[in-house]
């Protein structure tokens, strides 16, 4: 915007002063913006709480927050565990339950450490609820899985 | 919803980056300097009316302008890198490009009808229009285009005459015009260097032009049908 440009034209000298007198550069004291605002019927002060108010909650709420991000990645993972077909693992009685996570177990690998709290489980002193939660959390890893891995 | 929100993971350091800097930064003093700059380049144009401060086309204001800018630059809608411009420039940049996008889509339903579209609504028919600048694009002929520069040229040159006049009695204004013709130079910095001034003086003077500017500019736009106050 304020690049040296050559003027040759009357309508160069009216776009060039335009240009000088319309920008408004990080430089100049705040007081002085703020008068130039009043002088043109705005209130700064209103403007300055309205916007900062405004970045406040934007701030909190945007995705690059790294906490909302957190959130978000949550709120992806859950909706995901909740994908997984919950009504048939209900259905399964608690040898059903520890079978198929057994079995699940079997198919993700034994050398996974992330399963290592599930692997040294005593499934049959695990209540209905810990093992579907278990194996939902299993059922979970196993669906992040590169089906590449295996073969 | 929220599959919308979600964040390229490659990119969190980007966004880690841009967020921390985006924190730390003033936002109400930001938020001050991007509405005045919005507001002169709006009185500039002579899109913004200096009674309601709505912008042409009537639904929208500088406030407006600048809350999409910063609520877009907060939520990291719109992708900038740090290393490569700093945020002042662009977000000028941006009230640009939102202000031009904005004027230009409802000058765009300013439609005009062809003289029989009554008849042809009357007979069932799908209407047809045309916008305002095809409009320009069938009915202008060369003779005429030549004219409208001519006209253009004369206005240009008035301008400049009237503005001349209207700082004849500030030295220091035709001083700075004076600088400003020879040199090309625009940043306050290297203007108030070349002058061998300050900078707070450059900008008292640069407040002073403004004002002859826009009187200069309320006179032309008095004189110009609506269609041609939009974007120069």
């Amino acid at each position: 915007m304020n690049k040296k440009r050559s003027i040759e034209t009357e309508q160069d000298l009216i776009n060039a002063l335009e240009e000088f007198v319309c920008d408004v550069s990080e430089d100049e004291p705040i007081e002085s913006i703020d008068a130039e605002l009043q002088s043109l019927g705005y209130d700064p002060d209103e403007i300055g709480t309205k916007f900062h108010e405004l970045a406040l909650q934007a701030l909190a709420d945007s995705p690059l927050n790294w906490r909302n991000r957190a959130r978000i990645e949550l709120a992806g993972a859950r909706d995901k565990l909740e994908r997984i077909n919950k009504p048939d693992l209900n259905a399964l009685d608690l040898p059903g339950l520890i079978d198929a996570l057994r079995q699940a177990l079997r198919k993700l690998g034994y050398s996974n450490p992330s399963l290592a709290p599930a692997q040294f489980r005593n499934f049959e002193q695990a209540t209905k609820s810990d093992l579907v939660s278990l194996l939902l959390q299993v059922e979970y890893l196993s669906s992040g899985r590169d089906p590449e891995e295996d073969n | 919803m929220e599959e919308d929100l979600v964040i390229d993971r490659g990119d969190a350091n980007l966004n880690t980056e841009l967020f921390q800097q985006l924190q730390t930064q003033n936002w109400e003093d930001i938020s001050k300097r991007l509405m005045l700059y919005a507001i002169k380049r709006a009185q500039r144009y002579g899109w913004i009316d200096s009674d309601t401060k709505l912008l042409y086309g009537g639904d929208f204001t500088v406030d407006d302008v600048v809350q999409e800018v910063v609520l877009k630059t907060l939520s990291g809608e719109w992708n900038r890198i740090p290393s490569e411009i700093s945020l002042f420039p662009w977000l000028k940049y941006r009230v640009n490009s939102v202000m031009d996008h904005w004027i230009n889509s409802k000058f765009r339903k300013h439609e005009i009808p062809f003289a029989d579209e009554d008849l042809n609504e009357e007979a069932g028919e799908k209407s047809d229009s045309i916008e305002v600048e095809d409009a320009e694009d069938i009915y202008a002929t060369e003779p005429e285009v030549e004219l409208l520069d001519k006209e253009k040229a004369q206005e240009i040159s008035a301008e400049v005459s009237h503005l001349f006049e209207a700082i004849s009695g500030d030295p220091e204004l035709e001083q700075l015009v004076d600088n400003i013709m020879r040199t090309g130079e625009k940043r306050p910095r290297y203007v108030a260097e070349g002058m061998g001034t300050t900078v707070s003086d450059i900008n008292n003077r640069k407040k002073r032009l403004y004002r002859h500017l826009r009187q200069l500019n309320a006179q032309v736009n008095e004189r110009q049908p609506d269609e041609q106050k939009t974007l120069n």
